[in-house]
């Protein structure tokens, strides 16, 4: 492998269709997302049908988008990264389809991507620090809308996952509380907006789970006992109150984010902690983790907003690694919808 | 020469093919698994070896749109569109009820040939305005044959009618109308040009019924008049013979329960032959071509005048076959339509000794279904051509082929879909 290695990177397991060329696993030259949040906003969350149709209008345009964008001849990508797993399964053949078409026209190899393990991999695009062929592990949470997980990073990139939410993820739970209290979708931006200026304490809610020994989550709870409390005290769901709730709800499930991470450090004898997911975009969530790694000696990497989201750069920053240690998949590799690494 | 891959993955049976021009080199119908996702680089692998070819020597995709299997119609589509992305090469989509009626012509020309002599050696040619007079070299025999033992009388109108099975009890079809032209029973001279040049010149005078070709896949409600859009799919010539495969109608979808009625109305209008004028449109070169997005040259009138008697073209004798996947899942339905029809039938007398298949049924001039005040088909055969269930690739090869040397534009390549999304819960705008 010469010095420049650049890999085309594929991502439609949701509902973004992302392209992205990535120079040795960490200069970006173009990473284009093609939102349809506009198109789910009026259903209040993602339709997986409307999803695949807008993907497979989008992908060769976005594909096409990124070489140019990057200014990179078709001929001169040296292989294709491309997201496999876990997703919506209508979805992730559309860009699965693509890449293979791609790595079979120009005889190069296919690499297919774990996405949650991608998302980890934006901290490699956003800190020069993080360099994932040392013997350095850390410890990996992955907060979004289908995911919210805790990780352990091993050497040579080996990913062990110890803990998950045991009910919705806690994007989802954003989401439902967003609907639920008639703010729009998605809910996480919208709840983080309007708590900026709200109490947090205005309801202090349980932390489910917090005590439970483990590593999981449990979002849902709190999700339920906003709802529970609203009906049995209809007088809270005034206009007035509307933000305080969201910033409890937002507090509470923050805070349960936290704690189990720092807990898991203390753990593993581990203190670099890589946060990445769409929620990783949350300013609450950002500040929470700043503050508790400046009180427990711990370091913090949260990529910026844009690498948190689901995009491609880090599907190709991740290709860039496993082709390194020679993970390559075949043309015949099919799609799955959930995955154990 | 142009190389063309084609691909239909939208039913359980994967099908890839590769042909030059309109001759098919290779072909794969992979029925062993489900799994295309999986499946599909290696078969396009295998077809490519096969014809001695690599992927950038093709210089057309084509691809069927559906209609069919979503997730299995995205795979096909997403891996043609890179394709034609890195090649720069153009892809053409097709509706699949244009498949199918493709791939029934095709047999039902063959049906044809083997009728005017048996020992023919069949040869396709998809009629190209460009090389039409000088590509084909008239064998000498077959000529004198044709003027000897086929007269117009021998020449079916041949109604084609996919049925496809969408799934939530509704089928989506259209009909589709044979035209055979036998060149040496014509009473002008220079067919072949006139109708080339016209198709590429002029809409037909009702073209706000079909905007854009998009329109004429979307499917409409069936009505009682249905309106007439005589789209040419695409045109063969065989041996001595043209053919011109025309699309009658925006294609319709219509509920299972309704599928006795409906096509009793449409076999009947048949039998009136309620299409005259639009047959006129097509017999004058008068063909509103729908995928053509270049209106602008509609002015070119003068060859309109060069009006043939449409009487040349009036055959006593049609043809109607019922074709596509719903045939087999609503086979009771079907069956029981055609007994339906031919009891109808006032006289038992059967007046076509071609008929070869069990189960071929016609109806006569005396049927109760012929209104006797029009000018109507003395004789139907009704047919099921149980072959052609499965949109095939090698037909998309042919449609593609067609498009590209006619330089028709391609509609958008995304799946067709018969029907709106519906969400379930509720929209907001609503």
């Amino acid at each position: 492998m010469n010095d420049s290695t650049l890999i085309l990177g594929i991502e439609t397991s949701c509902d973004d269709t992302c392209a992205a060329v990535v120079r040795n696993g960490k200069e970006i030259l173009s990473n284009i997302v093609s939102s349809q949040n506009e198109i789910h906003e009026k259903y209040g969350g993602i339709v997986p049908e409307i999803a695949s149709r807008k993907h497979i209008e989008m992908i060769d345009i976005i594909i096409k988008e990124a070489l140019l964008v990057a200014n990179i001849q078709p001929h001169e990508i040296n292989a294709v990264a491309v997201t496999n797993r876990p997703g919506l399964l209508g979805s992730l053949l559309v860009g699965v389809g693509a890449s293979k078409a791609f790595c079979y026209y120009y005889k190069i190899p296919l690499i297919a991507i774990n996405h949650l393990k991608a998302h980890i991999f934006a901290n490699a695009l956003a800190y020069d620090s993080i360099d994932f062929n040392s013997q350095q592990e850390y410890i990996s949470l992955i907060v979004s809308g289908g995911h919210s997980s805790l990780y352990l990073l091993k050497k040579d990139l080996i990913l062990e996952e110890i803990g998950h939410t045991v009910d919705d993820a806690v994007g989802e739970a954003f989401d439902k509380v967003a609907r639920y209290l008639n703010l729009g979708y998605p809910g996480g931006p919208i709840i983080d907006k309007i708590s900026k200026n709200a109490n947090p304490h205005f309801i202090e809610f349980t932390r489910p789970m917090i005590e439970s020994g483990d590593f999981n989550f449990s979002f849902s709870g709190i999700k339920t006992a906003l709802i529970y409390k609203t009906k049995k005290h209809p007088e809270l769901m005034k206009k007035e109150n509307i933000a305080n709730l969201a910033a409890s709800f937002q507090a509470a499930a923050v805070d349960v984010l936290v704690q189990k991470t720092i807990k898991a450090c203390k753990k593993y004898n581990i203190n670099k902690v890589l946060i990445s997911g769409g929620v990783a975009a949350n300013s609450k969530l950002r500040d929470e983790f700043n503050y508790a790694a400046q009180k427990e000696n711990i370091e913090i990497y949260i990529p910026p907003i844009k690498l948190c989201m689901d995009n491609a750069a880090m599907v190709a920053s991740l290709g860039y690694f496993e082709l390194k240690k020679g993970n390559i998949s075949n043309l015949d590799i099919d799609v799955y919808s959930r995955t154990d690494f | 020469m142009s190389t063309i891959l084609a691909i239909d993955s939208t039913t359980e049976l994967l099908s890839i093919s590769i042909s030059e021009n309109e001759k098919i080199l290779s072909e794969i119908k992979d029925d062993k698994s489900q799994k295309h996702m999986v499946n599909i680089i290696k078969d396009i692998d295998h077809v490519l070896k096969e014809a001695n070819k690599a992927i950038n020597d093709i210089d057309i995709y084509g691809v069927n749109l559906g209609p069919g299997d979503f997730t299995g119609g995205r795979i096909g589509i997403s891996v043609i569109k890179i394709f034609s992305l890195l090649s720069n090469k153009p892809i053409f989509g097709f509706n699949c009820l244009d498949i199918f009626s493709t791939g029934c012509s095709l047999k039902e020309i063959n049906n044809m040939q083997d009728n005017i002599q048996d020992n023919i050696e069949k040869e396709l040619n998809i009629v190209n305005q460009t090389n039409i007079i000088k590509s084909y070299e008239k064998p000498n025999h077959i000529n004198n044959n044709i003027n000897n033992n086929c007269s117009k009388n021998d020449i079916n109108d041949i109604y084609i009618i996919p049925l496809k099975d969408v799934r939530n009890n509704e089928i989506y079809f259209n009909v589709y109308k044979l035209v055979s032209n036998n060149l040496s029973s014509l009473n002008f001279k220079d067919d072949s040009q006139h109708i080339s040049k016209n198709y590429h010149n002029t809409i037909n005078n009702v073209n706000e019924i079909c905007d854009n070709n998009s329109n004429s896949n979307k499917a409409i409600n069936f009505n009682n008049k249905l309106q007439s859009l005589n789209q040419l799919i695409i045109q063969f010539k065989i041996n001595e013979n043209k053919y011109f495969l025309f699309k009658k109608f925006n294609n319709i979808l219509i509920k299972n329960n309704e599928i006795k009625d409906k096509l009793t109305q449409v076999i009947k209008d048949i039998i009136n032959n309620n299409d005259d004028e639009n047959d006129e449109n097509i017999n004058n070169g008068n063909i509103h071509k729908g995928n053509d997005i270049n209106k602008n040259n509609f002015k070119n009138q003068e060859n309109l005048n060069n009006k043939i008697n449409k009487k040349v073209f009036k055959n006593n004798k049609a043809t109607i076959i019922f074709t596509g996947d719903a045939i087999k899942s609503y086979k009771d339905i079907i069956s029981k339509l055609i007994d339906d029809l031919v009891i109808l039938n006032e006289s038992q007398y059967v007046k076509n000794k071609n008929i070869e298949n069990l189960g071929n049924k016609n109806i006569d001039k005396n049927s109760n279904l012929a209104n006797k005040d029009k000018f109507g088909y003395e004789l139907i055969d009704l047919k099921i051509d149980e072959d052609n269930i499965k949109p095939f690739s090698k037909y998309i090869n042919l449609l593609a082929y067609y498009n590209f040397i006619n330089n028709i534009n391609s509609l958008p390549i995304e799946p067709i879909y018969v029907r709106d999304f519906i969400i379930f819960g509720k929209n907001k705008d609503e």
